[in-house]
């Protein structure tokens, strides 16, 4: 007994003077949320929790001077764009170093990047640079060995004194590259796997509205000079999916006369038209409630995008410092992230990768540093459900879903997804409940006309059956009535 | 009430013969106000029903913030706001319609509305959206059908011209909004003015008293 008590008092000692921590996991301080279908945010269960921050001291190498861009390759190698040092740091597995990347030999000559901006590797780790201030892009190979450079696109299609400052890259299965250059509006640019310009690719069109246009056609040459300029809004980020479709996000937008949702985040097929789905219940575009600042929309600013497995991918808002993930139909799974001065909040989130489809890293440009986010139970549950769902393994999806009911009651996600599996299987009454519960109409309705055509199957015979019978009952009853009451006239 | 009922069904004869059935009603007293103001009555009641009894993939309002007063006031507010507007233009014109008979023309013409939504509210428990087109092609039919017979109605009862008719409806909607902007603006000037008062009143209550 008495030694109980003595425990007791020792461990609260201890914990009062925080010698040791009753709670392990690391809450933020901030709630995630997510948005209703009536585009009302309400608080969710937290999606990532902030668990650990790698900076240029903690991994001995001098401290990091705004990094512009982290790349996970798919050994699993993280390549931290150091962008102030002008230099490459790459960590293994494990997030410990292994080098450092600052200079390399070009044609028997000691040669260095200037201000690189953006990184990318091929499956067979073919290393592209974006070596922004000199103007080119560095190809190296695994050992890190110069291959080659490529210069300024030459075409016609811009001017010559066009300054060319590539900032972000993709490069496809075949090794085409796409690349995202500062001031360039028609979209992205294509090079084929030699670094020749191929076109430009995906470019995002103006919407101009008819107010818009209305002014501009009964304005004087002066009022035109004078009126603002509707240009098409830059990419500021690339990424490219398995089946080499390539995804692009904006951080630029007009005015509120041409915001249009559809034009923040995009899915480019090889034409360069947009097929990214918007099933959801608005398209993904990172938060819906905004409000407006002088007729100018304060949407998210999406500073990176990623892309991952099973149609999920993922986008950075520089505006607000969140980071959105969405599922292959449009649906948003999660929202995380915020500016601050806390541990795991953001100072100017610019760029962010995924570690084996788990762990965020997300670099941070005015702290200097990378932020490590670990996924929840609960969005373990989701990201497995959504997987299933991709896989067709309905009846495991549905376990998954309804685990995730358990987490939060009012997720729209959870019964959406439960709908789909039933509906999957044929319970149709059963999923319209789901789908009236998630508010989705559109499939509500599907399974509804599926549950009227099951109904019909049924009870047609009988229905059939009841109409000739009432028919024949009635041209015997009918003619009987009215001889009858002709009978009863004559009477 | 039975005489009630036979002007109600009266109703069902206007909306398919409008000229006769108008004439009749301002020549031949085949309806009054008080089955007017039942028309209207089953018109708010039946927007009410629609609210609450369309299917669910038809039905857009948020079942959480239903308001009976809302819904009331969108018929009441609004037909008022044409009926007082209409007898104002067409006093100028030289119109015979009374205001009376704007009321009951107006309130018979909405029937074709009645019937139609209760047509839409049945249609939208068995359809699915992609059978959407029916039912929006009911609404619009109704609505038409019920401008058509303000049209016919009005024609018949002012002994206008087709066209003085339809520019008089015209001006009537003009009328609607000034009315309505008016009426926002003495309201916002009474509020302004309240204020003064009561700002007034609580300087003199501290200072002096």
């Amino acid at each position: 007994m008495k030694g109980k008590i003595l425990y007791c008092i020792v461990l609260n000692i201890l914990i009062c003077f925080q010698l040791i921590s009753p709670v392990i996991a690391q809450e933020p301080a901030y709630q995630n949320y997510t948005y209703s279908y009536e585009k009302i945010p309400f608080a969710e269960s937290q999606a990532y929790i902030p668990t650990d921050i790698i900076s240029g001291i903690s991994l001995g190498v001098g401290a990091f001077n705004t990094p512009k861009d982290v790349f996970v390759a798919k050994d699993g190698k993280v390549y931290i764009v150091d962008s102030g040092n002008n230099r490459i740091v790459i960590l293994n597995k494990d997030l410990k170093l292994t080098g450092i990347l600052s200079e390399f030999i070009n044609n028997g000559k000691k040669d260095t990047f200037k201000n690189p901006n953006g990184i990318f590797l091929t499956d067979y780790n073919l290393m592209y640079i974006a070596d922004t201030d000199n103007g080119r892009i560095i190809v190296l190979d695994e050992n890190y060995n110069f291959i080659t450079e490529y210069g300024k696109p030459k075409t016609n299609l811009v001017t010559k004194d066009f300054p060319y400052k590539p900032v972000k890259i993709a490069v496809d299965s075949a090794l085409r590259i796409f690349v995202v250059s500062l001031n360039v509006d028609k979209g992205l640019i294509e090079l084929d796997k030699d670094g020749n310009f191929e076109t430009f690719y995906g470019a995002i069109p103006v919407n101009p509205n008819i107010g818009m246009l209305f002014w501009r056609a009964i304005a004087t040459n002066e009022q035109k000079s004078r009126m603002t300029l509707e240009l098409p809004t830059e990419y500021s980020s690339v990424d490219i999916d398995e089946t080499n479709f390539v995804y692009g996000v904006v951080s630029v937008t007009g005015a509120n006369s041409t915001f249009n949702p559809n034009n923040l985040i995009k899915r480019l097929n090889p034409f360069g038209n947009d097929v990214l789905k918007r099933n959801g219940f608005f398209p993904p575009s990172g938060d819906v409630l905004f409000d407006y600042v002088k007729g100018v929309p304060q949407n998210s600013k999406f500073s990176d995008v990623c892309v991952r497995p099973y149609g999920i991918y993922s986008t950075l808002d520089s505006k607000r410092g969140r980071v959105f993930t969405y599922d292959e139909n449009g649906n948003l799974l999660c929202v995380f992230g915020r500016y601050g001065e806390q541990m795991g909040d953001f100072g100017n989130s610019v760029a962010f990768d995924i570690v084996n489809d788990t762990n965020y890293l997300v670099v941070d440009a005015k702290y200097n540093h990378i932020v490590i986010f670990k996924p929840t139970e609960y969005m373990n549950l989701i990201l497995n459900a959504t997987r299933l769902q991709y896989e067709r393994k309905y009846s495991l999806s549905e376990q998954m879903w309804s685990q995730v009911l358990k987490y939060s009651s009012k997720s729209d996600l959870a019964y959406d997804g439960m709908g789909r599996v039933l509906l999957r299987q044929g319970k149709n009454k059963k999923a319209m409940k789901y789908f009236e519960l998630a508010n989705d109409r559109q499939l509500h309705s599907k399974a509804y006309g599926a549950y009227r055509d099951e109904l019909i199957g049924k009870y047609f015979n009988i229905f059939l059956v009841a109409v000739i019978l009432l028919w024949i009952l009635l041209s015997i009853l009918i003619p009987a009535y009215k001889k009858r009451k002709r009978r009863d006239m004559q009477k | 009430m039975i005489d009630l009922i036979k002007k109600l069904k009266y109703s069902l004869h206007v909306i398919f013969h409008p000229f006769d059935g108008f004439w009749d009603i301002k020549f031949e007293k085949r309806a009054n106000t008080l089955s007017a103001i039942s028309i209207l009555a089953i018109l708010v009641l039946v927007f009410m029903l629609q609210q609450q009894l369309t299917g669910f993939d038809f039905n857009l309002d948020f079942r959480n913030q239903v308001n009976i007063l809302t819904k009331i006031g969108l018929v009441l507010i609004p037909y008022f706001l044409w009926c007082i507007s209409n007898w104002c233009i067409v006093s100028l014109v030289d119109g015979q319609g009374s205001f009376k008979d704007i009321f009951i023309t107006t309130a018979y013409a909405l029937v074709p509305l009645i019937i139609t939504s209760i047509i839409m509210i049945i249609m939208s428990n068995f359809i699915t959206l992609q059978e959407g087109y029916f039912y929006y092609l009911v609404g619009s039919i109704g609505y038409l059908w019920s401008g058509f017979l303000i049209f016919c109605g009005f024609l018949t009862i002012h002994q206008f011209s087709g066209l003085k008719t339809i520019v008089t409806i015209l001006l009537a909607i003009v009328g609607m909004f000034i009315i309505s902007f008016l009426s926002i603006l003495f309201f916002a000037l009474v509020q302004q003015m309240i204020n003064f008062l009561i700002l007034f009143f609580r300087e003199i209550s501290l200072r002096i008293l």
